[in-house]
């Protein structure tokens, strides 16, 4: 870690008591730079998988950026929440208390929502607090278009690798055609199929994700003038397929404020080092520019 | 009580903990340290490690998770592994653990690597008190070569698992891991805990019951609790293992 920066344990949380870990850069804060507060993917404890988190933390704060890393109520360190929350309900107010505790301590009144996959959706619902005035979603959740059918397809199509897997039986559609076949003759009810990539299990995210749900989240924040940087990676191929899917699937939104990146090479988590470079290079750009954008009142 | 983050050790090498304070009086000067397993499986087993030291705090032993330098949200970058590093942090963590509990002595408590590392850090100290080893990696040849499954990106000198790298000098320090090297450390109590068979592990036990004629070895039937359960998730709560640790301490 450079010297000059400093990292602070946290716990606060009245209800529920909450853990994070604080990231400061050298100097003194500047009170209406964003803070950025990295949320729990899934169900992964606060550095993130592969220690994103961490990483993206230290290289934030050598570029001038505080950054907060915390557990929700029941992940990483965080005990079970004391207060009888129900989850998409606790995720939000977590979320809010985690903003409330940086605001009292720190005078910090600008913050910056990080999330991959469920934790991207959890920045989403959150995205109406007026203080949040950026989100980093990473792989997101998001629905088909027609175009995803078109493009997916056709991309495996180009594959040899996808041809010889039908002759030979191995491609993913035969097993889901013998399980189904499985399944019809089975006398006993399945109880809990296991998840496939067409069926994502529930993630510790807030609550019901419906086209009509995301999407109003999305004009929520939209409208507020929030600004997100997004990236589809290989991964969420399965969801999302070529670069203006998010605007096909909300043709009324505009998302002119939105930095939009499709990444068909890259993995959900970014193990690889030059993926982890670039993420690091593209946020500190955009954030860089988010300071530089005039603030924008909310209608 | 609520367990307590903190920060130890001097800058250049400082270590993320948690400390869980005992549910009451502490136990007859011992407390427990939990050392992590390495990478993704650290991640994935971070839930159990968790519960393991929730349950032992209930049970009036102080405890103390922590993340070895260049791991975790202690110091250091993703290169910056060393085995004799990783040994010498868990002896500041048992260092600090006593000052924080007053006990004595520590028993250490390992998972996969991190039970390796344990047994290693046990060697020529007389302030262990006891060993905890489960599903130790015997053989670290053997595990490396797991390691280099398909996932695995062989960089120069640089061996990639799950996105972490894997310096070309820390495997061939992980190499040295041998079923003598670790048995000729064990002092105090020692429980193995054995739930998923790996190389190494009767080579293990033969030397280790050498040693320690009180050796407790069990076969649990429990789930890997470092192996992701669905989808780029972590691994389960292996409870039969919890519940057999919490049953040990107790007595």
């Amino acid at each position: 870690m450079t010297a000059a920066i400093r990292e602070k344990a946290l716990a606060y949380g009245e209800s529920t008591p909450l853990s994070g870990v604080l990231t400061l850069p050298a100097g003194p804060l500047h009170p209406e730079r964003p803070l950025v507060v990295f949320l729990n993917a899934g169900l992964l404890h606060h550095v993130g998988p592969n220690r994103l988190h961490v990483t993206l933390a230290r290289a934030l704060a050598a570029a001038g950026h505080a950054s907060c890393r915390f557990d929700l109520a029941g992940v990483g360190d965080s005990p079970s929440r004391g207060d009888g929350l129900p989850i998409p309900d606790g995720v939000v107010a977590d979320i809010t208390a985690t903003l409330d505790h940086l605001e009292a301590s720190l005078g910090v009144r600008r913050f910056v929502l990080f999330g991959l996959c469920a934790g991207a959706d959890n920045a989403l619902a959150t995205a109406t607090d007026p203080r949040v005035v950026g989100c980093v979603l990473l792989d997101p959740s998001i629905h088909r278009t027609r175009g995803w059918y078109r493009h997916y397809y056709a991309a495996r199509a180009r594959r040899l690798e996808s041809w010889k897997s039908v002759l030979t039986g191995r491609h993913p559609a035969w097993k889901r055609l013998t399980d189904r076949a499985a399944r019809a003759l089975s006398p006993a009810p399945v109880a809990c199929d296991a998840p496939t990539a067409d069926a994502p299990p529930e993630y510790f995210r807030s609550g019901p994700i419906t086209p009509e749900a995301i999407g109003a989240r999305w004009r929520a924040a939209l409208e507020r003038h929030v600004r997100f940087f997004v990236v589809f990676t290989l991964d969420w191929s399965v969801f999302y397929s070529y670069r203006d899917q998010l605007h096909d699937c909300y043709p009324d939104l505009s998302f002119a404020g939105t930095t939009l990146h499709h990444r068909p090479t890259t993995r959900h988590t970014f193990t690889t080092e030059a993926d982890r470079d670039w993420l690091i290079t593209s946020v500190i750009q955009w954030l860089a520019d988010l300071d530089a954008a005039p603030a924008q009142e909310a209608p | 009580m609520s367990a307590i983050p903190i920060r130890l050790g001097p800058a250049a090498r400082r270590l993320y903990a948690v400390h869980h304070p005992a549910a009451g009086r502490g136990r007859g000067g011992l407390a427990l340290l939990v050392c992590n397993p390495w990478g993704a499986e650290a991640l994935r087993a971070h839930r159990s490690l968790r519960v393991l030291a929730d349950s032992m705090a209930r049970s009036r032993w102080h405890v103390m998770r922590f993340d070895y330098h260049g791991t975790g949200d202690s110091s250091g970058g993703l290169c910056d592994g060393s085995v004799d590093g990783w040994v010498s942090d868990i002896r500041a963590a048992a260092a600090e653990l006593r000052a924080l509990s007053g006990a004595s002595r520590v028993v250490l408590a390992g998972l996969r690597l991190g039970a390796s590392l344990a047994a290693l850090a046990a060697a020529d100290d007389p302030r262990t008190g006891g060993l905890v080893l489960w599903d130790p990696v015997a053989s670290g040849a053997a595990w490396l070569e797991d390691l280099m499954g398909p996932e695995a990106t062989t960089l120069p000198g640089t061996l990639e698992v799950d996105g972490l790298p894997m310096t070309a000098a820390l495997r061939a320090q992980l190499a040295t891991i041998t079923p003598e090297r670790l048995a000729a450390g064990a002092r105090g109590r020692v429980l193995v805990l054995s739930s998923t068979p790996s190389p190494g592990q009767p080579a293990l036990r033969r030397a280790l019951a050498a040693r320690v004629p009180s050796l407790d070895w069990r076969q649990v039937e429990a789930p890997p609790a470092w192996v992701e359960q669905g989808f780029f998730g972590p691994g389960p709560v292996a409870a039969p293992v919890i519940q057999t640790i919490a049953e040990w301490g107790a007595r």
